[in-house]
């Protein structure tokens, strides 16, 4: 395709206005990263200078029993919590979308729990998720049913750390508020004449014009849910008998606790292909339902 | 509550002592109105009992607990130490790192102070990083060659720190310090911080675990406390008899239950002939039969028995040992729970005291931890680093700083009664620092992490009883051999 | 237009038209529905909040208790003011002020163009340099700590502020990722329109992208205020001296070796929350107008 002067004009500008971001990947995100893929090439503990071992690293982690188990805990964790994280902050956006009176501070309230800091968050939920007198399993058993041991039973341990992070799913509310506001209310004017009931007005207005935003959030959900390591290394520390030892985890222990930075690299780049894989999964799905307005 | 006349127990506190005790750690809380609201921050084996505590003013830093003009007599009237080591010629500043504890916080403000009386060109420059991430933050400045001059180090970090040249050896600066008495030092701690026949940090508090118990809880079970004639055949078989109630009421006969953490050996198997790893820390011998028959009847006692905490009422207590809770009838645990238990809210305070722990068939053996100060390789001044090391750690700097229980044995007594202890509480502490304490089996070469977060899942199972002991141990040892390696 | 968007599970309306009286009613229902829901959620998510309020009220050992009691028998509001001046927290407060504020503005500045360029410019390495950047979020942080320190220190910006908010002027990928989006929601026609007229770029995205997406603007504001306000790893690598610490560092200074002082924790985690939920009321404001000017935009 020959490029016309316009084509190439506007390649031009789109450098330039990639600029910043362009400078801040060569010095502060990309060479980082390039440098942690050589050392993931590397045994290099931090405070000696890293020696090359080729692909022993790479061996090495195939054949760690904890490393499938942590991939396995990985994507059960980052699966449910990424999902159940985009379900509860797109409803509560609708809710708090809806105009009634109060609704700046059941917003603010409902926004809380994700700025909160980690430690008391963990502390906070450690206690909510009591099995004796926990408030989850109190109310489990008004209906006559025993909770199960959340933190404590290896079966339990990660829907109890899901229940956790999807109330801290505030930042997503907040940018779905704002994805709802650029739906145009004639739109739903137009249906509600037609007769629309919420779910179809829901279906087909809500959903095709936020497809951007609700892509988004599911994207940079599984992303970081797939990372997740702060609240469960408070929280659980990997336990019980391994049952929430996830990669992010996995990593930290090894740069962190162990100080091998070169066998966390690898590890974290192994976090990073399954990121990717999943993300890569989310784009060719994107193209079914994600509705731009440019192509 | 019981019996608060009886007056002096024979090792331990009666409750008028404790009582006074508690006034006296919570003299912080009246204190501190104008300060805090009377932190009890737990002593570990670097920070001792804080309270009191205001925004440091550099010029006349203080605190509740310690004035400036006190602060002051006493610093004057301290020996400090000399060394032949030059003063710096002109200006220099001495950075040190170390972990928080208001106490330690204020006093190095006040040390920093009057030490120029001494060392006029020394301007000392403190950092605080909190324990959990003091390493995170520090060996990442270490990777881009970043350190302050004097660098905090807790027991298990010592080797590391060592072997990865993070630490000057103090050798030479010792040889030309003629008063520098290393006698003095508690030979068990300093061992952490000694390789290859050289000496690298000097030790700020060196604690040994002691046998405390809840006497009120043997009061109402009617059963006689323990004292230095108890074996742990003894104390596992009184263990069984003081549970009681269930739930969140649940009083256990001891804590902790035994796990292959890193001192395991020294805590639990020395004393019947076992060990975890052999002493270089390069085979593991967890499975021989010494150390294999007394963890099967530990987790028979947790078990069977259920008089120790299992996994869920490890996690029901939120992390908080029970024994502090009230909840605890025998507790092995670190000296510094002396201070703890002193600084509990008044209405949480319950009658306990501390023994020597058991002896077995081998003997009595019980594991001495603590911390130390080491000046880093980094350095751009080690004479003036090694000048305010020498003073830090003197003598008249563990009175200064009231470690306890101090490194030094010349400061013991003087720095536990500074705690108003009654003289049998200070004498058994210093009989098991001294007579038989040990770092022998104390875990803290490199693979210590790897080997306490690989064995934690095997030995969860063994305690939930999903797995029994034998597979347990065999699991163990087949995971932690490849890492033994990385011990050198 | 009260209830468009209402997702509350009442039954749903019928297909065809209904009669003005059941509509109401029906309205009404939903309307219950969602305080219901509302109030349900928010008690969730207040909970939290309390717990931080009644260990922060609480006398130093009593969070020691077992189990724990929720309200203190005695309430310590002298925690708040010990807390705060146990440590000089107002410097804390000054320094996390003056490090928020420069990444606010960085973060602004730095990720509307490469988001205006990733949604409105084509060019034939935006396909490459958009899966770059995404890249840069799916690498765990924990193993570029150590290279970017290296960066800083080799520049001697170690114990400085400009680590913690230098990146964030050269753009942040999750912000342009978001902008990105939200700038492909907004009508092409719009564009052309402006392009007829001869607007250059510029003055596209000044007069069109920026107006009609500030409900993501002010999301980028907020989401940049929280993340650089309670930023704790970074602080923590690179501040050394205590005068310069932020509020997230003094806070972990409550930390000990062998336990906490929960109490005074809280008590200044409280206290560091007011400025966000300012921040959150105040930026409401343009979420609210939002639905005013975008509404016009409707297709």
């Amino acid at each position: 395709m020959a490029a016309s002067p316009l084509v190439r004009r506007e390649a031009r500008r789109f450098h330039l206005f990639a600029l910043p971001w362009t400078i801040g990947f060569v010095f502060f995100t990309g060479g980082p990263i390039v440098v942690s893929l050589v050392l993931s090439f590397t045994r290099y503990e931090l405070l000696s200078v890293p020696e090359w071992v080729g692909l022993d690293n790479y061996v090495q982690l195939l054949r760690d029993p904890d490393f499938w188990v942590a991939t396995r805990n990985t994507i059960y964790f980052g699966a449910a919590s990424a999902t159940a994280g985009v379900v509860y902050s797109l409803a509560a956006a609708l809710l708090l979308n809806v105009k009634l009176r109060g609704q700046a501070i059941f917003r603010t309230i409902i926004y809380m729990p994700s700025v909160i800091s980690g430690i008391a968050t963990a502390l906070l939920w450690i206690h909510v998720l009591h099995p004796d007198y926990g408030l989850v399993n109190y109310l489990i058993g008004l209906l006559g049913v025993q909770g199960p041991g959340w933190l404590t039973d290896a079966s339990w341990a990660i829907p109890g750390l899901v229940i956790m992070t999807t109330w801290t799913t505030g930042n997503a509310m907040i940018i779905f508020l704002a994805g709802l506001q650029g739906v145009p209310v004639s739109l739903y004017e137009a249906a509600h004449i037609d007769g629309a009931g919420w779910w179809s007005r829901f279906r087909n207005v809500t959903v095709p014009m936020m497809s951007p935003v609700i892509f988004f959030n599911l994207v940079v959900g599984f992303i970081g849910s797939l990372q997740a390591y702060q609240l469960i290394l408070f929280m659980t520390d990997g336990g019980p008998a391994n049952s929430t030892l996830v990669l992010g985890l996995y990593v930290y222990r090894y740069a962190f606790k162990y100080f091998e930075m070169g066998y966390a690299s690898t590890i974290a780049w192994a976090l990073f292909f399954l990121v990717i894989v999943f993300t890569v999964i989310q784009f060719g799905l994107a193209r079914r339902w994600v509705h731009y307005e440019v192509k | 509550m019981h019996n608060p006349l009886r007056g002096l127990d024979t090792t331990g506190l009666n409750r008028r002592q404790l009582l006074s005790l508690a006034a006296m750690a919570a003299a912080a809380v009246p204190l501190s109105a104008c300060g805090s609201g009377g932190r009890t921050r737990q002593a570990g084996p670097t920070s001792s009992a804080s309270s009191g505590s205001e925004v440091i003013n550099p010029d006349r830093p203080e605190s509740a607990l310690f004035p400036y003009d006190e602060a002051e007599k006493l610093f004057d009237s301290l020996p400090w130490p000399t060394t032949k080591v030059p003063e710096p010629t002109s200006k220099v500043t001495v950075t040190v790192a170390i972990i928080p504890g208001q106490r330690h916080e204020v006093r190095h403000a006040q040390f920093a102070k009057f030490i120029k009386k001494r060392h006029p060109n020394i301007e000392i420059k403190v950092e605080v990083t909190p324990f959990d991430d003091f390493r995170t933050k520090y060996l990442t400045g270490a990777a881009s060659g970043v350190l302050p001059d004097i660098m905090y180090s807790q027991f298990q970090w010592g080797q590391s720190f060592i072997k990865n040249n993070l630490y000057l050896p103090l050798d030479d600066f010792i040889a030309e310090t003629p008063d520098f008495n290393r006698a003095d030092f508690s030979k068990a701690a300093l061992s952490y911080w000694e390789r290859d026949g050289k000496l690298y940090a000097l030790g700020t508090d060196s604690a040994p675990k002691l046998l405390f118990y809840n006497k009120e809880i043997f009061d109402k079970a009617g059963a006689k406390v323990p004292d230095a004639s108890w074996t742990w055949d003894k104390l596992m078989e009184a263990a069984r008899g003081l549970v009681s109630g269930t739930g969140a009421q649940k009083v256990f006969g001891f804590t902790p239950v035994p796990k292959p953490t890193s001192d395991l050996t020294a805590t639990f198997l020395l004393a019947h002939g076992g060990r975890y790893l052999t002493a270089d820390e390069r085979k593991c011998v967890i499975q021989e039969p010494a150390s294999r028959d007394v963890l099967k009847r530990w987790m028979d006692l947790l078990i069977k028995d259920k008089a120790m905490p299992d996994l869920a009422e490890t996690q029901a207590t939120a992390k908080v040992e029970p024994f502090t809770l009230g909840r605890g009838a025998l507790y092995v645990g670190g000296a510094w729970n002396i201070v703890t238990l002193l600084t509990l809210p008044a209405e949480q305070q319950f009658d306990w005291s501390l023994t020597h722990v058991p002896s077995g068939p081998e003997g009595r053996f019980t594991p001495v931890l603590g911390s130390a100060f080491g000046i880093t390789s980094r350095t751009r001044n080690p004479e003036a680093a090694w000048i305010v090391l020498n003073s830090l750690r003197s003598y008249a700097g563990h009175r200064f700083f009231l470690d306890t229980p101090p490194s030094r044995l010349s400061a013991f007594e003087e720095n536990l009664q500074a705690l108003k202890l009654v003289k049998e509480v200070i004498d058994t502490t210093k009989e098991s620092l001294h007579k038989y304490g040990t770092s022998d089996g104390v875990l803290r070469l490199p693979a210590t992490p790897k080997l306490e977060d690989l064995t934690k899942p095997i030995w969860e199972r063994v305690m939930s009883g999903s797995l029994s002991v034998d597979e347990g141990l065999k699991q163990v040892t087949e995971r932690v051999t490849p890492l033994l390696a990385e011990n050198v | 237009m009260a209830i468009k968007a209402l997702p509350a599970p009442a039954r749903p309306v019928e297909k065809r038209p209904v009669a003005p009286a059941q509509a109401e009613q029906i309205r009404r229902v939903q309307r219950m529905t969602a305080y219901a829901l509302l109030v349900l959620a928010s008690a969730a998510s207040l909970l939290p909040l309390l717990w931080m309020l009644t260990t922060a009220l609480k006398p130093a050992g009593a969070v020691l208790e077992f189990p724990p009691r929720f309200l203190p028998d005695v309430f310590t509001w002298s925690n708040f003011p010990d807390a705060w001046m146990s440590l000089p927290f107002n410097t804390f407060l000054v320094n996390s002020v003056v490090v928020t504020t420069l990444s606010i503005v960085g973060n602004l500045i730095s990720c509307i163009l490469p988001a205006y360029a990733f949604a409105r410019l084509r060019s034939r390495m935006r396909g490459m340099a958009f899966a770059l950047m995404l890249g840069t979020m799916m690498i765990p942080s924990q193993v570029v700590i150590v290279p970017r320190f290296l960066l800083f220190s080799k520049l001697d910006l170690v114990d400085t502020f400009w680590p913690l908010f230098l990146p964030n002027f050269f753009g942040t990928a999750l912000y342009i990722f978001l902008l990105r989006q939200f700038f492909t929601t907004i009508p092409q026609e719009l564009v052309e329109a402006a392009r007829i007229d001869g607007a250059g770029e510029l003055r596209i995205l000044w007069r069109i992208m920026i107006p009609l997406s500030k409900p993501a603007i002010a999301t980028v504001t907020l989401l940049s205020f929280v993340g650089a306000w309670g930023e704790y790893i970074d602080p923590l690598i690179y501040l050394r001296s205590t005068e310069n610490y932020t509020i997230p560092l003094g806070i972990s200074l409550f930390r000990g070796q062998y336990s906490d002082d929960y109490n005074l924790m809280m008590a200044v985690s409280v206290l560091a929350l007011i400025p966000v939920i300012v921040v959150f009321l105040a930026a409401q404001k343009y979420f609210i107008r939002g639905i005013m000017l975008t509404g016009i935009a409707g297709r």
